[in-house]
């Protein structure tokens, strides 16, 4: 039992064309701007207790306290994306909860019998871990222990989120 | 289209047997308390031009800003959930906004893609609510709400607020009625 602590930080779909679907978030909810990470390939990724690859591209945009994500996938083979949405596949992915000890988050899921898909981390030292919570609440959870470079990011988007045009997709640069 | 700047309030599911999915969400996904409203009476539910007959009850709870809403349908037939889910599946179903102008906004979808899937009303106090197809642009539907955004706070007010007193244990499911 979590004691009711359960935050949702973050909402992320999986998408064919990213950019198509930014310009959609913003057209039609008026979410924006996005800011893109392009051709990612995300270090230390052990998928399934393996040694795996991930790369994607990715588009974050602020809405209200709420970040949204949306994730093309750069691959076709079995992945922690490919698993829930085969190529060509879109749709409602995980929801993301911050955590400052990531391993202690982990081991909470587990004793319940929700493992781990996947994990890895990026070189600024944010570490993320993807719990199997398909069955349970349609949709994954991923644990996210955020580096500074990371809150600075989150900080960053719900700025360029106040200060839009309502227009421009995607902020200045991307 | 209106800029609507929309701030994502809720994630709906649409679910088999809420009962067991209420206990999934609490002792898996860390969420509750759920509020059930159980077996909701609607009225003038049409879906795709049509009148239905639509029997659902939802169950709500709170997770920081968001609202998760897990919804089961008991009939069998057509409806904007078996549209997404179809029946004896599970999964994500839509996320919510409450626009200043519905009417404006609903036009607004329909005239960029995105059509009329179901609409209705709360028997209970005529609210109107209904589900524009978003699925080709968003993944998903969104359900338009015609109450405004601060009465739609002040009516989730009481249920924040139980959310942020519970112990994690007493009365994990609580009956309430729109």
């Amino acid at each position: 039992m979590f004691n009711n602590s359960t935050t949702i930080f973050q909402n992320a779909f999986i998408v064919n064309d990213l950019k198509k679907s930014c310009a959609r978030w913003a057209r039609t909810m008026g979410i924006g701007p996005f800011t893109l990470l392009k051709d990612i390939d995300l270090p230390n990724i052990v998928y399934r207790g393996q040694p795996g690859e991930l790369k994607l591209s990715a588009a974050l945009a602020a809405s209200g306290n709420i970040q949204l994500e949306l994730i093309q996938p750069h691959h076709d083979h079995a992945s922690v994306y490919r698993d829930y949405y085969p190529t060509g596949q879109e749709g409602f992915h995980h929801i993301g909860i911050l955590t400052d000890d990531l391993q202690a988050s982990i081991a909470e899921y587990e004793a319940r019998g929700n493992g781990v898909v996947c994990s890895g981390g990026d070189p600024e030292g944010t570490e993320i871990a993807y719990m199997d919570t398909w069955d349970d609440g349609f949709c994954l959870t991923e644990l996210i222990r955020p580096a500074d470079s990371y809150i600075e990011m989150s900080r960053m988007l719900e700025d360029a989120a106040r200060n839009w045009d309502g227009k421009t997709v995607f902020v200045p640069g991307n | 289209m209106q800029h609507v700047n929309a701030v994502l309030t809720q994630n709906a599911y649409v679910v088999r047997d809420i009962e067991a999915s209420m206990h999934q969400w609490i002792n898996a996904m860390g969420v509750g308390p759920f509020f059930l409203l159980d077996h909701i009476q609607l009225k003038d539910v049409i879906y795709r031009g049509a009148p239905i007959d639509l029997d659902i009850s939802a169950a709500i709870a709170f997770s920081g800003s968001v609202q998760i809403e897990l919804i089961q349908q008991f009939n069998d037939g057509p409806s904007a959930y078996r549209d997404v889910v179809p029946q004896g599946q599970e999964g994500f179903h839509h996320m919510c906004i409450y626009p200043d102008d519905y009417d404006k906004v609903m036009a607004d979808y329909e005239a960029a893609g995105m059509p009329l899937a179901m609409a209705g009303k709360v028997a209970s106090s005529d609210a109107r609510f209904c589900y524009m197809d978003a699925r080709a642009n968003l993944n998903c539907m969104m359900e338009l709400v015609d109450v405004p955004e601060g009465g739609a706070s002040a009516l989730w007010a009481p249920l924040r607020q139980a959310t942020d007193e519970w112990d994690g244990k007493t009365d994990p499911i609580r009956l309430m009625e729109l």
